[in-house]
């Protein structure tokens, strides 16, 4: 029988995973393979020694000051899902800029700051850390796949954004510098900046993140 | 506390009971996450993270696993984010845990325990990172992985086998 169940079954037994008769077996193979005597005298002290250290830190961490820390974490979230609906009321100033209801001197100064509310608040309630997380923890799959899986989705969701915006900003760029409307522009120009976060900086990361999973 | 009972107090006395499942699950949270990130400073952030999870989800908590088990998956999905915004922040300095007691080769061999584990996969550090927190069986450590206990085992064992073949001299 190979050495490597028994390998195994030598990480079981210092669990406490075994039964008697598999014990038994255990100790009768150990009596006449060194080189799983070996392996059990080398193997075994990883897991002690990772606790004894821990245990070393954890005397030093200020609990007090750690759960203060999650309550302002608290307080900063929920400010944040206060303050984004007031970013997201810039989306009406947009549609007004696009129907050209405002001069364009105000459109120049209102439309730069709607258009990083718009995204903000997309950031905040869209793809917030908390969905992020409970979306892998919730599915009781295997959690590492399950997170390995979920990189995979934002990643083709990213590619799929980039052609898509790149498709409007041609589009944009083709009215608008045929019909000579600026607004055309302004809209390209705003999805042109969409891609370039998505190859510089989104796709990047989470090609990053795979790599550390993998 | 049972899960039941945490569960029915959310409603009841959020701030109480809250304050009751940090005592009680901070260290091995704390634990777990200093075993996956690279840092104490990096172990705290996550930690402060985690409960915060835990926190705005209780109420969604429905119960198919035990809390123990739940709190445990947040906190690995936590402390992985965690360790890539490390990464991303180009702060691969691993810092090894040591008491200042300790003689100076004893740290010098812990240091090349942390090491090692920093050159194994998630995976494998993962399972032994959850095998080295106390109170944790092999039954619940499936759980939270949410894979078979077979799978564990062998995790397990490739881990410690690719540990043991780079701290061979």
């Amino acid at each position: 029988m190979s050495c490597e169940k028994f390998e195994i079954e030598i990480g079981m037994r210092q669990h406490g995973a075994l039964d008697a008769a598999e014990e038994a077996a255990l100790d009768a193979h150990l009596a006449g393979c060194e080189s799983c005597r070996a392996f059990a005298a080398e193997a075994g002290g990883f897991e002690t020694a990772l606790k004894r250290r821990a245990e070393e830190e954890v005397k030093q961490v200020d609990w007090e000051r750690l759960l203060r820390g999650v309550r302002a974490l608290r307080t900063n979230y929920r400010l944040k899902l206060w303050l984004a609906p007031l970013f997201l009321l810039q989306v009406p100033l947009i549609f007004l800029i696009g129907m050209g209801q405002l001069p364009p001197r105000e459109m120049l100064i209102v439309g730069p700051p709607a258009t990083v509310g718009i995204y903000l608040a997309w950031v905040w309630l869209i793809h917030r850390p908390f969905r992020e997380v409970m979306a892998v923890v919730q599915n009781n799959d295997d959690l590492l796949r399950g997170y390995l899986r979920e990189l995979e989705r934002r990643m083709t969701r990213a590619k799929v954004f980039i052609v898509l915006n790149t498709l409007v900003v041609i589009g944009g760029l083709a009215v608008g510098i045929v019909m000579g409307d600026w607004r055309d522009l302004f809209v390209a120009a705003f999805f042109a900046g969409w891609i370039a976060l998505d190859l510089l900086w989104r796709l990047p990361r989470l090609r990053l993140m795979r790599a550390e999973v993998m | 506390m049972a899960d039941d009972a945490v569960v029915a107090r959310i409603s009841v006395d959020r701030e109480a009971a809250f304050a009751e499942l940090f005592a009680e699950h901070r260290t091995r949270v704390f634990t777990l996450c200093r075993h996956l990130v690279r840092t104490r400073a990096d172990a705290e952030d996550a930690t402060q993270e985690v409960f915060l999870q835990l926190l705005r989800s209780l109420e969604k908590f429905r119960g198919e696993s035990a809390l123990s088990t739940f709190i445990h998956r947040i906190a690995v999905r936590v402390a992985i984010k965690q360790r890539m915004k490390s990464a991303r922040q180009d702060d691969l300095r691993v810092e090894a845990p040591s008491a200042k007691s300790d003689p100076l080769e004893a740290r010098e061999e812990e240091r090349r325990l942390w090491s090692a584990m920093e050159q194994l996969t998630l995976e494998h550090r993962t399972v032994l990172a959850l095998f080295a927190v106390d109170g944790l069986s092999h039954k619940e450590i499936a759980a939270v992985l949410g894979v078979p206990e077979g799978t564990v085992w062998s995790r397990l064992h490739l881990a410690r086998k690719k540990l043991a073949a780079l701290l061979r001299p």
